[in-house]
C-alpha cells in the first residue's frame, strides 16, 4: 500500500522523476516530452474534472470538448512551470522576466517596513520568490501548504532553496506570530491566496459569480501589522519567459468596530485582482480542486 | 548567469542560442537591430533560452524520427511510436544531457546513414537530417570565426 502510495498524483515518484527527467533530457527534446506526459496526465480524471468544473465558471458559454482541449493547455503550463522550478533549482537557471505594474514592484521593493505578497497558485512562483530574494534588498518568507502525502513532503523539504524562507501553515497559531515578526522587521511574506486547506481560517467572496472561499489570515496579518498587500502574479508567456504583474497594494485598515467589514473590503480588491488576472491567464492557473462548492465533487 | 537588463534586442545575442545554425542566425539578425530600450526587462544569457529554437529543433527530431520509423511501420502509427522510442534512450542511459543528445543524435545518424539507401520516399528524410548536421558543423566553423564580433555584440548590450 506505501509502495502503491508512491505511484500516486501526489507521491514522492513524481517529484523524483522530474528531478530526474531535468537533469538528464537534453534541453532541445524537452517540448515534445512535456507534450507526451501533459498528454498522459490527462488521465488524471480528479485533476481534469476540477479544471472544468472551474472552466465552466471562468468561461461561462463554452463548451465541454472546448473545456476539455484547454486543461491539456493548462496541464502543458504546468509541466513547463514545475519543469522551471527544478532547473532553477538544479541547473541556477534563470528565466527571462518583463514586469507589469513595475511602479508597484518599485515601492514594494523600497518600502521603509514590512509588505505581504498576496500571490496565486499561477505561473513559477517558486522562481518568482527566489529571483525576488536573489535581486531584492528585502528577505522573503514564503508561506506553503504542505503537501498531503509524507514522503512527497520531507523530499520537498529537503530540497528547499536556501535563499527564500519557508514556512509551512501546519499550525496557523504558531505561525502568525513568526509572521508578524518578519513584517515588523520589515521583511516581505509571500502568501498563496487563491486557496484555502483544511484548518484554515477562510473568508468568503465571489468569484466569477460563484461563492468561493479564500483565507483570511493575510488580511488579518495585514491589519495587525499595518502592512499593505500587493497582489502579484507570476505569469508564464512562453519557454523560459514570465511576466511579473504587480497590481496596486491593498490597505487592510482598522476604520470602525466592525473588523469583519474592514477585512472583507480587502479580500473584495483581492478577489477583483485574482479574477481579473485568471480572466486573461486561464490556463496558468493551476487550481486542481473546485474552487467553488456548487455541483463540486 | 549573466543577465542583460532594459535591452529588447538582447534576445538576438547569440549567446543565447544553442546550435551553431542558429547562433549564426541571430548574428546575422542581431546585426541588423539597432538597439531598444525598454523598461522592466531582464533577459538571461543561457545557450538554452531560446524558445523559437528549442520548438524548432524538438519538431524537426521528431519529424525525422517519425519518418525514419516509417521505414517499418505506416507513418500514423510511427508519430506516436516516434514520441515513446526516443525517450528509450533517455531512461537506459540516464547520464546526463551532454551524454545522452550525443546517444539519441548518434542513434539517429547510424538510422540515417543506413536509410539513404532506402528506395522510397524516407531516404529523403534521412538525407535532409545528415545535410542539416554538415550545415551545423560548417556553422560551428563560422560561428569561431566570429567569436571576436559575437563578443562585441555583448559588449554593446553591457555584458
Amino acid at each position: 500500500m506505501k509502495l502503491a502510495r508512491r505511484f500516486l498524483v501526489h507521491g514522492v515518484f513524481w517529484r523524483q522523476f522530474l528531478r530526474w527527467a531535468v537533469i538528464n533530457v537534453p534541453i532541445w527534446i524537452e517540448p515534445a516530452i512535456l507534450g507526451f506526459w501533459s498528454a498522459l496526465f490527462l488521465m488524471w480524471e480528479p485533476g481534469r474534472r476540477a479544471v472544468m468544473h472551474n472552466l465552466r465558471a471562468i468561461k461561462p458559454h463554452s463548451w465541454p470538448l472546448a473545456n476539455f482541449f484547454r486543461v491539456y493547455r493548462v496541464l502543458w503550463n504546468f509541466a513547463w512551470t514545475i519543469a522551471d522550478n527544478v532547473r532553477h533549482h538544479e541547473d541556477d537557471m534563470i528565466p527571462d522576466w518583463e514586469f507589469t505594474g513595475i511602479e508597484h514592484f518599485d515601492a514594494l521593493q523600497s518600502r521603509d517596513g514590512g509588505a505581504i505578497i498576496l500571490t496565486a497558485h499561477m505561473g513559477s512562483y517558486d522562481v518568482g520568490a527566489q529571483l525576488f530574494a536573489k535581486y531584492s534588498q528585502k528577505k522573503i518568507v514564503m508561506v506553503r501548504a504542505p503537501e498531503i502525502d509524507p514522503e512527497t513532503r520531507k523530499y520537498e523539504e529537503a530540497h528547499l532553496n536556501d535563499e527564500v524562507r519557508v514556512s509551512f501553515n501546519t499550525a496557523a497559531s504558531d505561525l502568525a506570530f513568526d509572521l508578524l515578526s518578519a513584517l515588523q522587521n520589515g521583511n516581505v511574506v509571500a502568501i498563496q491566496g487563491d486557496r484555502v486547506t483544511p484548518g484554515v481560517a477562510f473568508v468568503e467572496t465571489t468569484l466569477f459569480g460563484k461563492t468561493a472561499r479564500v483565507p483570511a489570515g493575510p488580511f488579518a496579518l495585514a491589519m495587525a501589522a499595518r502592512a499593505p498587500i500587493f497582489p502579484l502574479f507570476v505569469i508564464r508567456l512562453g519557454r523560459r519567459k514570465y511576466r511579473l504583474l504587480t497590481c496596486p497594494p491593498i490597505e487592510v485598515m482598522r476604520t470602525s468596530r466592525d473588523r469583519d467589514a474592514d477585512i472583507a473590503r480587502g479580500v473584495e480588491q483581492w478577489s477583483r485582482a485574482l479574477e481579473s488576472t485568471i480572466r486573461d491567464a486561464w490556463h496558468q492557473w493551476f487550481a486542481f480542486e473546485p474552487f467553488y462548492m456548487e455541483n463540486a465533487a | 548567469m549573466r543577465i542583460v537588463r532594459d535591452r529588447e534586442d538582447a534576445r538576438w545575442l547569440p549567446s543565447r542560442f544553442h546550435f551553431a545554425l542558429f547562433r549564426l542566425a541571430a548574428f546575422v539578425r542581431m546585426t541588423f537591430t539597432h538597439p531598444q530600450e525598454r523598461r522592466g526587462l531582464i533577459m538571461a544569457i543561457d545557450r538554452e533560452q531560446s524558445t523559437i529554437e528549442h520548438y524548432t529543433m524538438s519538431i524537426w527530431f521528431m519529424a525525422t524520427i517519425s519518418c525514419l520509423f516509417a521505414h517499418w511501420m505506416p507513418l500514423a502509427l510511427a508519430v506516436p511510436v516516434a514520441i515513446v522510442a526516443v525517450q528509450a534512450p533517455i531512461y537506459f542511459v540516464g547520464r546526463g544531457k551532454d551524454v545522452n543528445t550525443f546517444v539519441l543524435m548518434a542513434l539517429t545518424t547510424m538510422a540515417a546513414v543506413k536509410l539513404t539507401s532506402d528506395q522510397s520516399w524516407i531516404r529523403f528524410a534521412a538525407w535532409q537530417f545528415l545535410a542539416i548536421l554538415a550545415l551545423n558543423a560548417i556553422a560551428e566553423a563560422v560561428m569561431f570565426a566570429l567569436r571576436g564580433a559575437v563578443q562585441r555584440m555583448e559588449a554593446r548590450c553591457g555584458l
